[in-house]
Parts: structure tokens; sequence; C-alpha cells
């Protein structure tokens, strides 16, 4: 064999080339397949993506329009059109997403069409401030007349403190409340805060009468006046006592609004043997304790029962409502149509029906156009009774210059089909809940709707060119039917707004509800203590949903 | 001399080939990158449908918002859909999981987006599908 021949080293070259060029096209064609994978995968992850987030979408809306399912878990299925979605069960298969009633979330997992892997999107809903507290609610709403609901306090007429009453409400007695049963039985009044406004004589007192007043805070106008015609000291039975007792605290706060009087008859009351005793309260705030009675005081005693108070007031006395009530003492009117001085006629005993509206049957004879109405009602029932006038069946106008509306009820507050109930107020305040005593949390509480197809409730101001400053202590829902018979619904969120001429059974309502933040979002006076709240179904964030 | 043929043929076939596999990962790449971007685009759409249509009460209201959309076509027919023109368009019609009326009743909008794109063996569609609450 012939050494150093190079025959072959062709073929040798060409063998080497080929598997080089083999190598490259195999390693071209694995990345064009890489990419024909990746750019599928990329295609039907947007797709699921867009499925995590439509059912995300039905889940929000699902929530908005039932929030009483807030406290359940569920899941959301795709429907038979492959279009829409559909509640399941919190356990079901196959779901798109489901909402974790813990977490006040809804996670979707979105499935790619031809594997099993899946696109995952979350959304989180915000979480709401603590609502306010019962009292802070609840002193919100002034008790100005003789009633709430079928609930008697107190005679406007002849105020007389008798057995066991009780307000859940601050009372405001316009004229001298009378401790004057002749029993010698206990006459008690229990309430948040009271108010005696009567200037001359706040609180009269007869001699063999036993009185309680319960509460935190006590406004005194005036004089208080009582009786001691005993004939030993020691002799029960022919003197009046009226005894203080504290409602929540250890000390309650008693105001006198002017130098005041405690004036005692009697016949053996001074150290000379003569009658009448009287004292002086200097005007000011002053603590008392629990079990002083008003008709003991003496000058030797009174110091030490009453304490001034020199720095700040405790927060459970709101000194901006005072100014308030004492500005706007001659203006406060309550809705019943008991007839009485400061009675607006609008509602009997909590039932609209048995009232009339300011447009109907000409009036009342007065105007309420500078009145501040306290308007509380526990049933719409045959509502549709007060829209009367002859000329103009439709319309129900309630005017004046502020309108406070406290609903309590088991049902929801409904304007009748087809009425229009307009609230003509330069102030209003909306508030409904199913308890004097509860406060409902979220929306847990009445909503505002109307029964029928249709139905107007429009607030706007005594010029409806301007503004009506909106009061909402507690969130409320609204729901009604779209021109297109729709049921829609939306919250109005606790907090003040300025609004101009609205319905709130309108698409504009809606609009301006779920696009307005509310100034003093708290709620008004309501002592919010802040912390975790309630799920706020009208915020959250979109989250990565793992 | 049969040698050097057949080296030369050998390599004239594997140069072929080769050729031929260039060629045909770049059209499939080239392919997949059009056809990813119009994916793209239509998630895109569909994103912005979805908050376009969300709140819009009415028909006529879900039209007047989705007419802001610029760069696509605004179908009616849901059912024939995409149109056969070769635009990049979109559709929608209401719907509801029950009564309509009832309340507590979900209603919105079923969209539908298409974009076209061009490969090496023609015209084709990407489409997707979302969904659009009124309320939430």
């Amino acid at each position: 064999m012939k050494t150093g021949s190079k025959r072959g080293t062709a073929l040798a070259y060409v063998i080497v080339i080929t598997a080089a060029l083999l190598i490259l096209a195999a390693a071209l064609i694995s990345t064009a397949k890489f990419n024909l994978d990746a750019s599928q995968n990329s295609l039907e992850s947007r797709q699921a993506y867009l499925d995590a987030k439509s059912a995300i979408e039905y889940g929000r809306a699902y929530l908005s329009l039932n929030p009483e399912k807030a406290d359940t878990s569920f899941t959301i299925l795709r429907d038979g059109s492959a279009l829409g979605f559909k509640i399941g069960a919190s356990g079901a298969a196959n779901y798109v997403a489901k909402y974790d009633k813990d977490e006040k979330a809804i996670n979707a997992a979105a499935k790619y069409k031809s594997s099993d892997r899946v696109r995952r999107l979350g959304y989180q809903y915000a979480m709401t401030q603590e609502p306010p507290t019962q009292a802070g609610n609840n002193t919100n709403f002034l008790l100005c007349g003789s009633y709430y609901g079928t609930k008697s306090v107190i005679n406007v007429w002849y105020p007389s403190i008798e057995a066991d009453q009780s307000s859940d409400y601050p009372v405001i007695v316009m004229l001298t409340a009378h401790i004057d049963d002749k029993t010698n039985n206990l006459r008690s009044l229990t309430a948040p805060e009271l108010y005696f406004m009567d200037s001359g004589t706040a609180i009269g007192g007869y001699k063999t009468s036993v009185g309680q007043l319960k509460t935190d805070f006590i406004y005194v106008a005036g004089d208080i006046t009582g009786q001691d015609y005993r004939n030993q000291i020691s002799e029960s039975g022919n003197n009046t006592s009226l005894i203080l007792k504290t409602k929540t605290q250890d000390k309650g706060i008693i105001y006198f609004a002017k130098d005041c009087q405690f004036i005692v008859s009697g016949n053996q009351l001074n150290p000379d043997g003569s009658g009448s005793r009287t004292i002086l309260m200097n005007k000011g705030f002053y603590s008392y304790r629990d079990g002083t009675d008003l008709y003991g005081i003496t000058e030797a005693n009174k110091s030490t029962l009453f304490t001034k108070i020199q720095s700040d007031l405790p927060t459970f006395v709101n000194s901006d409502k005072i100014k308030f009530i004492q500005d706007n003492l001659n203006n406060l009117y309550y809705g019943d149509n008991i007839w009485s001085p400061n009675s607006a006629l609008w509602e009997g005993h909590g039932a609209l029906s048995k009232g009339s509206p300011s447009n109907v049957d000409g009036g009342r004879g007065f105007s309420l156009g500078d009145k501040l109405v306290y308007l509380y009602v526990n049933s719409c029932a045959d509502w549709g009774n007060a829209f009367t006038k002859w000329d103009q069946p439709q319309l129900a106008v309630y005017m004046a210059k502020e309108i406070n509306l406290r609903y309590v009820s088991g049902a929801d507050f409904t304007v009748p089909a087809n009425k229009t109930v307009v609230f003509k107020a330069d102030r209003i305040s909306l508030s409904t809940e199913y308890s004097d005593t509860v406060v409902g949390t979220g929306t847990n509480r009445p909503m505002i709707t109307h029964s029928g197809n249709s139905a107007y409730f429009i607030l706007e101001a005594q010029n409806e060119t301007n503004s009506v400053d909106l009061s909402i202590p507690n969130d409320i829902m609204v729901q009604y039917k779209s021109n297109t018979g729709i049921t829609q619904s939306y919250t109005i969120k606790a907090g003040s707004y300025s609004v101009i001429k609205l319905n709130l059974f309108s698409d504009d309502a809606k609009t301006f509800f779920t696009t307005h933040t509310p100034t003093n979002p708290s709620g008004g006076s309501g002592s919010g203590t802040g912390g975790s709240g309630d799920v706020d179904l009208t915020s959250g964030v979109y989250t990565d949903g793992q | 001399m049969v040698e050097v043929l057949a080296a030369v043929l050998i390599l004239a076939i594997v140069v072929t080939a080769v050729l031929t596999s260039i060629s045909f990962s770049q059209r499939t790449i080239l392919s997949e990158s059009t056809q990813g971007d119009a994916a793209a685009q239509a998630q895109n759409l569909a994103d912005t449908l979805i908050s376009k249509l969300h709140g819009q009460t009415t028909d006529e209201q879900a039209k007047e918002a989705a007419d802001s959309i610029t760069d696509a076509e605004m179908v009616d027919d849901f059912s024939n859909f995409p149109s056969s023109d070769h635009t990049k368009q979109f559709t929608f019609k209401m719907i509801s999981d029950g009564d309509a009326a009832a309340s507590g009743t979900v209603t919105g909008y079923a969209i539908k987006v298409a974009v076209p794109y061009t490969d090496s063996t023609g015209s084709k569609w990407i489409q997707m599908t979302a969904f659009a609450a009124i309320d939430g």
C-alpha cells in the first residue's frame, strides 16, 4: 500500500462538513419548533388571562349585586354558552375563579386550551373602616317630639316623666319637664342624652314624686324646682327626689346653660325653720356621680356632688352638637302627625302613609322652609296613600330647610311604583337600619328602593339650582330598575356629599356615587374607632392571584 | 474521480437540505412572530373593551363608549364574527346569567375580538373572547 496517498480525503472532508451542516439544520429546526410552541403558549396564555379577568369581572358584579354573599365562599364557573359565567358551590370542580370569604378576594386560575397550565389573576377587596359605634350613630338623630315610631317617650304639650320611659335617641324637652306623679312610685327617663330646654323652669317636681334620669349627659337650660313638705327630715313620702343615674359612664356630665337655681319649696328646710331652700349653680359643665339626688343639693354638699370641669370635656360630650341645638332650638321639628308646635305632620307613629307631604292638601298652613325636620320612619307600606293631592297624584314633596331621615325597619325603604318623592331641603341626612340599637355592618341595612318598574326619589335644594349638603352616616345600598328594565344597584358610601338635584333611582346617581369620594367618610358625627371592618365591595386591587 | 463525484453529490444534497431547513425555520419564526404580535393586539383590545364597557347600562351607552376605540372596527353581527373585512375588529352583546330583570342577576357584555395576521400560508385570524360586567 502506498503511503502518503491523498485518495479518500475529499470524502472525509465531505462527511465532516455534512455532519456540521446537519447539526446546524437540526438546531434551526429545533429553534423554529421552540418558537412555535412559545407562540402557541403565548396565545393561550393571553386568552387565559382574559378568561381570568372576565371571571373576576363577573364575581365583582355578583358581589356588588348580592353584598350579603360576601360572607360566603363560592366559585365562578363557565356557563353553557362559554361566553358568560355562573356561580357554583365553594367546592365545585373546573372553576375559573373562586371567592374566599376569609381573604375577601377573588382568585382566578384560568386553564390553557391545550394543556393543564393555568394563568392566575386575583382581585383583593379593600376593607372599610369599622362602622361608627352605636352611640355615635344614634346620637346623630334627635327626638324633639313625643314619639319615634310607635314608642311614646314624653308628651310635648305637657312633658311629664312617667314610669319607665326610655329613648334610644337623645331627647329634647322644649317645655318644663314635670315630675308630679303622686304615688311615690319611680318615674324614670332613660336616653343617651337629655336636653331640658325651658329656660324658665327646666324641671319641676311635686312633693310626692320620685324621679330618675338615666343618661350620660344632661343639658339644663333653666331652674330646677321641687318640694319638700316633710314635718321631720327623717320622714319619707312628702318630698321630691330626682336621682341622676349614668348610662354607660362612671360619671355623667351636666351642663347648666345659665346660672341656675335649685329651688325647693318646703316648711322646715332652713336652719331657722323657714320654708324654701335655694341653691345657685353657676353656668358651666359639671361631672356628677351616679346616684346624685338633684333635690338633695345644699350649699354644704354641692361642691362634693358636682365637680366643675375646668379642662377638656370628655369625648362623649359633643360641644358642637350642644351649640347646634342651642342655635336651632326654635326650628327643630319632628315628623309625627300629632299636632304640636313643632310637628311636620309627615308621618303617623312612623308610618308614612299616615302623614302628608308638604305639597299635599294645600300644606299645613305654615312653611317649614326654615325648619330642621327629624323624620323617623319605620313603615313605607301603603305610602302611596300619602300621594293624595288630586291634581298631582304622582308627586310628594317633603320640603324643609333640613331633613334628617331615620328609617328603622326590617323592610326596605320603598318608594311606591310610578310615584315621585322629593326631599327638598338644603341639607339632607339619610340613615337606615334594621334596629334602633344595633348598627348594621357594611350595607347590611335596609336598602332605598322602589316597587314596580319605575319611581323617582329626588334630592334637591329649596332653590333647585343650589347644591344639597347630603350626609350619610353609614353605607346605604340603592336599588332601582333602569330604563331597560334591568335591576341596578349601588352603594352610597358613608360621608358627606354635595349634590345638585339628583334622582337616586337613576344611572346618573349611580355614576355620581360610584365615582365621588365623600368628604368626612366616617359619616358625620359618628365616632368611628378605625381598625379592620367590613369588606368594601366597591374597591380593591388586582393581584397575581397566588 | 468517482470519489470526487460522490463528494460533490453528497455536498449538493446536504446543502440543499440545509438551505431548505433554514428557509422553513425562517418562515416559521416569522409566522409565529406575526401571530404573537396579533395575539398581543387582540388581548390589548379585549382588555380595553372590558374597561370601556364596564358600567355601561345600555347597548347605546356601550356602543358610545366603544366608539372611542379608533384602531379597530366595531361590528354589529355577533353571530357571524369576524366579518369578511380583513381588519382588526370587535363585537359585543349584552348577556345575563338569568332573568335580567331579577334582583341580583349579573348582566354584562360578551366580547369578541379578532385581529388578522399573515403568514406563509396566507391570511389568518387571532380571535379572543372576554366578559365585561355592568356592576361591580
